[in-house]
């Protein structure tokens, strides 16, 4: 389906799979399966941001973690650098780890309760042997400079941060590895809205700097929005859309994605006007347990047809660089 | 319709902490008209839950005490009654809604026993009579199938229809006032817009008022009439909604408003990076001398640091907390 | 945080330590005070207990023997709690037995500690077949009583020191390796523990540097209330005849040797069954009061 490789890119993932198995009973026998992730394509060129949006349970958190190796994925091929990812001995994947960091949703447990900031920064650079002893102060320093923190933040505990703060300091420590890639799962969803600026900023500056690649996983499309150059929208383990962010927001073709869009309430004046007149959508995201025949779209979908509700529709290109997964596409529903 | 129905006048609500005392609403005053709806917007730590629990009653005390101001409700001061007065008129005449959908209902019970229950307390009606009523609730409330899931218990229901169901039990003895904290906040976005479809359809139907309470300013765009902005358990500004997203004056509101990122704003304007309110909101325990966000405040003077601005009327119904005006 | 949190952490927040309040805070946890006091001048007796104690605890002298305590007619200040059949200071004896007490008390505990939080971290943090066997070894030994299983490996070990702190540490690990399993389960949920495993650390770095502190404190505060436990077992045991051996002084073993002389010269049995009682409730009171203090702490973390 997405077949333009080329020496951009950093990430190309294919066919991935997720299936979470449900355990029952005494002897732990296998009742059914979890799709968490059922069949996702997407690659990420080097230094660009691709933002992956959707609704809780439509699987957006495990894709990210399949990727940053997790979890071990059920199936499908992802290729880091030329390397596939699954299937690689300890030292390698010690290696990919170097390359691609993740960034975590929640600032109050992402960082260890018991740990100053200097060891939580500093482990990662001795265990990797990343700075000599002698020049390890300093390089903490420079790594807490680079995400907008005073050095002497260093001997602190996380409990002595704001949410913000510690949001950085996560940052500092996936920065620490000097990775290629950033995957960063909700990073402002815990956060209020004027720290949210703050972090939206600050990985905005750190990837032009770096010439990071980045996954932001996100269910807000307007912080993806602002930070991607490229998006993709799931539901329900599938991606239906991938555009760019101009195309995405300008000529949305997916009756999801179009929905989404339309639920987004916006800090503008004539919102009740607004709110009055837009189509919302019925019904809640089935269960990933039982995903629905056909498009997995098509309890909830206005356009829906009989051929929907039979067969799952494929990936289509409605313009250079735009896929669907729709049997009508289109701009208006 | 311009009646007023709840008028709070110098509200302050205070927490006697081992570290000192948290002023965690300080002279809040406003008011919300018949049938209207006013939200109020601000991020957590600025006292917008604590101003709701205070109208309810339900600060917990010790450590907290609401220490001066009126709360009058249809000309009766809810803070002279007695407890038992208080009760009520709670989740009678004033009803609230909360954040977690998931936590705010009882896993034991099934979902008509919770609706049921507000009946038969506040109604003396029967057990067969409530649960007639709690079906008829669950209609209301968009709920489909009402008669099966009136026998389910909330494990069993999406998230969505858990604050469905918490609507329902508010709605139950028809209040003339809804508080909603933050109603919408664990949903997704379609679901969101459901919810808030149907608390304004509610809201029409039976000529109730609601106090939303939000930090998503979209949210208040899309629902309120009023807003109230609050920072470190103070007023800021207050105005119609379409004034204050057209013509925001407070810096701090205008701070608010510039780190959202808006739907196509890149495409319309070009990118550019978000702005950002630097620093951090004041400790509640040490107030600074002055207006209380002069130290992050972008266009701070000399006499900001000096003495505390009080709320100034830049145009009818649009009041400011700041020297600049 | 949201406000509510907020006001819910105003209940819980941690004290500050000064002035006044420290000494209200004192008074709040006046029983965990108390035996805090008791449990420490305990300690300081079991050290220096050669120079504290008036006489010798293995002299016999049959001239004095069966003396009633001091405020007894008959009694003499030499022997303030009395002597025993053979004549033996029975106040000097407790003194003695206070070392062999706490010591089995502390080392069975570590000793359970040690095995059950290395089973539990194992089982919790790898699951799978590793945790299953664990697990089934834990329900296993927990269908048998505590005490039972420790008497019968005394006897099959044979009763001396060093195996009866052996056989209290194998029948008593199982309650913490359940508690750190728990524990390991939770934490690796976290997301500061996925951060680890993002970074590459290795799985014994994870379980010793960033698992095992954030599990260790609650641990050892529940473990305060298993001294009390091994401290009454090895009296226990030293009762039964399959502890400590006489003539050394153990708290069990003047039980015993006083139950026969119960009725007329009750001093004998009632002093040492006292000790018992005592270190035992100072144990439990300052456990509780651990506990109370590091719960909401921990809770918020």
């Amino acid at each position: 389906m997405i077949s333009n490789t080329n020496n951009d890119t950093l990430l190309q993932v294919k066919n991935l799979k997720m299936h979470f198995p449900i355990k029952k009973g005494l002897l732990q026998r296998q009742v059914g399966s979890v799709f968490a992730v059922d069949g996702v394509d997407f690659q990420i060129s080097k230094g660009e941001t691709l933002g992956l949006v959707g609704e809780s349970g439509c699987g957006k958190t495990t894709v990210g973690r399949c990727i940053i190796g997790l979890y071990k994925a059920t199936a499908g091929s992802m290729v880091f650098q030329n390397k596939e990812v699954n299937n690689q001995s300890r030292n390698q994947m010690v290696e990919l780890r170097r390359n691609m960091q993740m960034i975590f949703q929640d600032p109050y447990s992402s960082l260890n309760p018991r740990m100053r900031v200097r060891d939580m920064i500093g482990e990662v650079l001795t265990v990797h042997g990343l700075v000599k002893p002698k020049h390890r102060a300093q390089r903490i320093s420079e790594l807490l400079d680079q995400v907008g923190l005073k050095p002497e933040f260093a001997a602190r505990y996380p409990h002595e941060f704001s949410g913000g703060q510690r949001q950085r300091i996560g940052i500092a420590r996936a920065l620490a590895m000097g990775p290629k890639m950033l995957v960063a799962d909700e990073p402002v969803s815990a956060l209020d809205v004027s720290v949210q600026a703050q972090v939206i900023n600050l990985l905005d500056r750190l990837k032009q700097k770096f010439n990071l690649s980045m996954l932001i996983i996100s269910h807000d499309l307007g912080v993806v929005e602002h930070v991607s150059d490229r998006i993709a929208v799931m539901y329900l383990g599938k991606i239906v859309e991938t555009a760019s962010d101009k195309n995405l927001y300008n000529k949305p073709h997916h009756p999801y994605t179009l929905a989404l869009l339309e639920a987004i309430p916006q800090p503008r004046s004539g919102g009740r006007i607004r709110r009055k007149t837009r189509s919302i959508l019925g019904g809640d995201v089935p269960s990933p347990i039982n995903p629905p025949q056909g498009c997995h779209f098509h309890p909830r979908c206005p356009r829906v047809e009989d051929q929907c509700r039979r067969e799952r529709p494929p990936m289509v290109e409605v313009s250079q660089g735009h896929m669907v997964s729709c049997f009508f596409p289109g701009e208006k529903s | 319709m311009n009646q007023t129905l709840l008028d709070i006048k110098e509200l302050s609500t205070r927490f006697h902490t081992p570290e000192g005392v948290v002023r965690a609403v300080d002279r809040v005053t406003f008011n919300i008209k018949k049938g209207s709806c006013l939200g109020i917007v601000g991020e957590s730590g600025c006292g917008k839950s604590v101003t709701a629990l205070s109208i309810m009653q339900l600060i917990p005390s010790p450590p907290g005490k609401i220490s001066n101001g009126s709360i009058m409700f249809e000309n009766r001061d809810l803070l002279g009654l007695s407890p038992n007065e208080v009760r009520g008129i709670r989740g009678k005449e004033i009803s609230m809604i909360f954040q977690e959908p998931m936590t705010s209902l009882n896993p034991v019970y099934t979902v008509g026993n919770q609706i049921g229950e507000t009946y038969q307390i506040h109604q003396g009606l029967s057990s067969k009579e409530a649960r007639e009523k709690s079906i008829e609730m669950l209609s209301l409330v968009g709920i489909p199938s009402p008669q099966k899931r009136v026998d389910e218990y909330p494990h069993q229901l999406s998230g969505g229809m858990r604050q469905r169901v918490m609507i329902a039990i508010a709605m139950a003895c028809q209040p003339k006032l809804l508080i909603a904290d933050e109603p919408t906040t664990a949903l997704d976005v379609t679901i969101q817009a459901q919810i808030l479809d149907l608390m304004a359809g509610l809201q029409e139907k039976m000529d109730m008022s609601i106090m939303m309470i939000t930090h998503d300013l979209g949210v208040i765009a899309e629902i309120s009439d009023q807003v109230v902005v609050m920072y470190a358990g103070q007023v800021v500004e207050q105005s119609s909604v379409d004034e204050l997203f057209e013509y925001p004056f407070h810096p701090y509101t205008q701070g608010l408003l510039g780190s959202m990122p808006k739907l196509g704003d890149k495409f319309l304007r070009g990118k550019h990076p978000l702005q950002e309110i630097s620093g951090q909101v004041p400790d509640l325990i040490n107030l600074p001398v002055g207006c209380l966000f002069a130290s992050r405040c972008p266009r701070v003077e000399k006499q900001c640091r000096e003495a505390l601005p009080g709320l100034t009327e830049v145009s009818s119904e649009h009041d400011v907390r700041c020297w600049l005006v | 945080m949201t406000e509510s949190e907020f006001i819910q952490n105003l209940h819980t927040t941690a004290p500050t330590w000064s002035g006044i309040r420290f000494l209200k805070r004192m008074w709040q946890f006046r029983m965990g005070v108390i035996g805090g006091l008791f449990l420490l001048s305990l300690i300081i007796i079991a050290v220096f207990t050669a120079w504290l104690a008036p006489h010798n605890p293995y002299t016999q002298d049959v001239t004095q023997s069966l003396a009633p305590p001091v405020w007894i007619e008959g009694g003499s200040s030499d022997h303030l709690l009395g002597t025993d059949h053979l004549g033996r200071d029975i106040l000097s004896r407790i003194m003695y037995g206070s070392r062999i007490s706490l010591v089995i008390g502390f080392s069975a505990v570590t000793l359970q500690l040690i095995l059950g939080v290395a089973l539990g971290m194992l089982a919790g943090y790898y699951q799978g077949w590793v945790d299953s066997l664990i697990s089934f070894l834990v329900d296993a030994m927990l269908s048998f009583p505590y005490i039972l299983l420790a008497i019968s490996l005394v006897a099959v070990l044979g009763a001396s020191f060093q195996n009866i702190i052996i056989a209290l540490a194998i029948s008593g690990w199982t309650k913490y390796a359940r508690i750190s399993r728990i524990e390991t389960i939770k934490l690796k949920e976290q997301e500061f523990i996925l951060a680890t495993h993002s970074l590459a650390y290795s799985s014994w770095r994870i379980i010793i540097n960033h698992i095992l502190p954030n599990i260790l404190p609650t641990l050892v505060v529940i473990s305060t209330v298993g001294v009390a436990r091994a401290i009454i077992s090895e009296s226990l045991l030293s009762f039964l005849g399959l502890g400590i051996q006489p003539p050394t002084p153990s708290w069990g073993v003047m039980l015993a040797e006083g139950r026969d002389f119960m009725f007329m010269q009750w001093w004998l049995a009632a002093f040492p069954g006292m000790a018992i009682f005592l270190a035992a409730l100072s144990i439990n009171f300052l456990g509780d009061t651990l506990r109370d203090l590091t719960d909401p702490y921990l809770r918020k973390n």
